[in-house]
C-alpha cells in the first residue's frame, strides 16, 4: 500500500461510499462525469488497487465485483500508523498522540489494550 | 612527484582541511546560499580533482607534462627520490579504485535512503487519499489532528507540507512564516541537498569533508528557509514561530521547522542588519563557486611548488 494516486483515491472513495460491491462499469458511472474517463482506465486503476491490496474482488460470470479490503476508518488508521512509523522517534510520537487523544479515543485505546492483554 | 600527484595531494588536503574553512564562513553573517554553493562545489571539486589526478597517473605518457612537471622530476631525481613509473601507476590504480568503490558505496546509501523516503512519502500520500480523496496527488498541506504545533515538509511527487492543527492556534503571521519556511525548503530543493550530503557521509565517513557536510547543509538550508520566511513575514514572526513550534515529530527524511540549530537561527534573526542587496549576494555566490572550484588543484600545485622550492632551491 503505497502512494495512493489521485484517480485511485477517487475510485476508493466511490467504493467506500457504496454499500455493495461494484463492477468496473458501476465505478465508472459513479465517478464524477466531468472526468470523462475511459472504461479501460477505470479497469486498470481497479487492477492496480487490487495488486496493491486496497480492494478485493470476486468473479461472477465475466465480470469482477470489487469492494474495499478495509473500511475507510481502518484504512485511515493504517495510513496514520504508517505516518507515525515514519517519525524519527515513533515511540515518542505515539505517546504524544496518545496524550493528545480525546476521552473517547483514550477509552477505545484502553479497551484495545485490555483485549490484547487478555489474549496473551 | 608530478602534476598528477599534485592534484591527488591537493584533493586530499582540501578534503581534510575544507570543513574548518567552510564552517567558519557559515558561522559568519553570510548569505546561506553562498555557503550551500561553497560546500557543493568543494565536494565536486575534490572528487573530480582526485579522479583526474588518479587517471593522469595511469596514462602512459603522463610524465611529460611541461616545464613544471620536468622541474619536479629533475629536482626529485637530483635528490635520489626518483619515483618509479611503476609506483605512480600503482598510486593511480589505487586512486581510481577508491573512486569506484566510493561511487558504489554512495549508490548503495542513496538507494537505501530513497526507499525510506518513498515509504514515508507514500504513507502521507495514502493518508491524504483516504481522508480527502479530492486532494490526492496534488501538492498541498496535510493537516494532522494534534494540539502540539509542528510542521515539516517532504520531497516527492507531489511535494507535501505536513502541519498539525495545533499550528492554527498561533497568530496568523507566525503560521504564514512557518508555511513560507517549509515552502522555501521545497522550492530550494533543500531535501535533495541534505539527502545527497547525508548519503555521501554514509558512503565515506572517513573523509572529513563528507562527514561534516550533512550537518552543515542542514544548518544552511534552515538559515536559507528562515531568511525566505523573514523577508516575506518579518523577522519577529519567524523568531516567535521558531520558539512556539514543537521540535519533536517529523520523519527522518523531512525538514521540520524547528528541529535544528534553533539558538543559532534565533541569533541570526535577532541581528537587525539590512539584508544584502542582490548584487552583493550574486557576488558572494559567484565568489563561492570560483573559490571552491579552484581550491583543490591550486592547493595541490602550490604545495608541489613549495616542496620543490624548499627541497631543491638549485633546480
Amino acid at each position: 500500500m503505497n502512494g495512493l494516486g489521485r484517480l485511485e483515491a477517487a475510485v476508493m472513495d466511490v467504493l467506500w461510499g457504496s454499500p455493495e460491491s461494484l463492477r468496473v462499469r458501476d465505478v465508472l458511472e459513479r465517478l464524477a462525469p466531468e472526468r470523462n474517463l475511459a472504461y479501460t482506465t477505470v479497469m486498470t486503476v481497479l487492477e492496480n488497487l487490487h495488486r496493491k491490496g486496497w480492494v478485493v474482488r470476486e468473479r461472477e460470470g465475466r465480470a469482477y465485483w470489487y469492494e474495499p479490503a478495509t473500511t475507510r476508518e481502518e484504512a485511515a488508521a493504517q495510513a496514520m500508523r504508517r505516518v507515525l512509523d515514519a517519525m524519527d522517534d515513533p515511540e515518542g510520537a505515539l505517546l504524544h498522540f496518545a496524550r493528545s487523544a480525546s476521552d473517547r479515543e483514550a477509552a477505545a485505546l484502553r479497551r484495545a489494550l485490555d483485549r490484547r492483554r487478555r489474549r496473551r | 612527484m608530478s602534476f598528477a600527484g599534485a592534484l591527488l595531494l591537493g584533493a586530499l588536503l582540501v578534503a581534510w582541511a575544507a570543513p574548518l574553512a567552510l564552517n567558519r564562513v557559515a558561522a559568519g553573517r553570510h548569505d546561506p546560499l553562498a555557503g550551500v554553493i561553497g560546500w557543493i562545489v568543494t565536494i565536486v571539486g575534490v572528487v573530480s580533482t582526485f579522479a583526474v589526478g588518479s587517471v593522469l597517473l595511469l596514462l602512459p605518457g603522463h610524465r611529460h607534462e611541461g616545464a613544471l612537471g620536468d622541474l619536479g622530476h629533475d629536482c626529485w631525481d637530483l635528490f635520489g627520490h626518483h619515483v618509479s613509473h611503476r609506483l605512480q601507476v600503482l598510486m593511480g590504480a589505487a586512486g581510481v579504485a577508491a573512486v569506484v568503490i566510493s561511487l558504489i558505496r554512495f549508490a548503495r546509501a542513496s538507494s537505501t535512503s530513497l526507499r525510506s523516503r518513498r515509504r514515508d512519502h507514500g504513507a502521507h500520500v495514502d493518508l491524504i487519499g483516504v481522508i480527502t480523496p479530492s486532494d490526492a496527488g496534488q501538492p498541498g498541506v496535510l493537516w494532522l489532528d494534534d494540539p502540539a504545533p509542528f510542521a515539516y515538509s517532504l520531497r516527492g511527487r507531489p511535494p507535501l507540507v505536513v502541519a498539525s492543527t495545533g499550528l492554527r492556534a498561533m497568530p496568523v503571521a507566525q503560521q504564514d512564516a512557518v508555511m513560507c519556511h517549509e515552502v522555501a525548503h521545497l522550492r530550494g530543493r533543500h531535501h535533495l541537498l541534505v539527502a545527497l550530503t547525508q548519503d555521501l557521509s554514509e558512503a565515506l565517513p572517513i573523509v572529513p569533508l563528507f562527514r561534516h557536510a550533512p550537518v552543515a547543509m542542514r544548518q544552511l538550508v534552515e538559515l536559507a528557509a528562515d531568511a525566505a520566511a523573514a523577508s516575506a513575514f518579518g523577522r519577529p514572526a519567524v523568531r516567535a514561530a521558531l520558539l512556539a513550534v514543537d521540535s519533536g515529530h517529523h520523519p527522518r527524511q523531512a525538514l521540520a521547522v524547528a528541529s535544528r540549530d534553533v539558538p543559532l537561527r534565533l541569533r541570526r534573526l535577532a541581528q537587525s542588519e539590512r539584508p544584502d542587496g542582490w548584487l552583493r549576494r550574486a557576488g558572494a555566490r559567484a565568489a563561492a563557486v570560483v573559490t571552491s572550484a579552484v581550491t583543490p588543484p591550486v592547493v595541490g600545485l602550490g604545495t608541489f611548488v613549495v616542496a620543490i622550492a624548499v627541497a631543491c632551491p638549485a633546480a
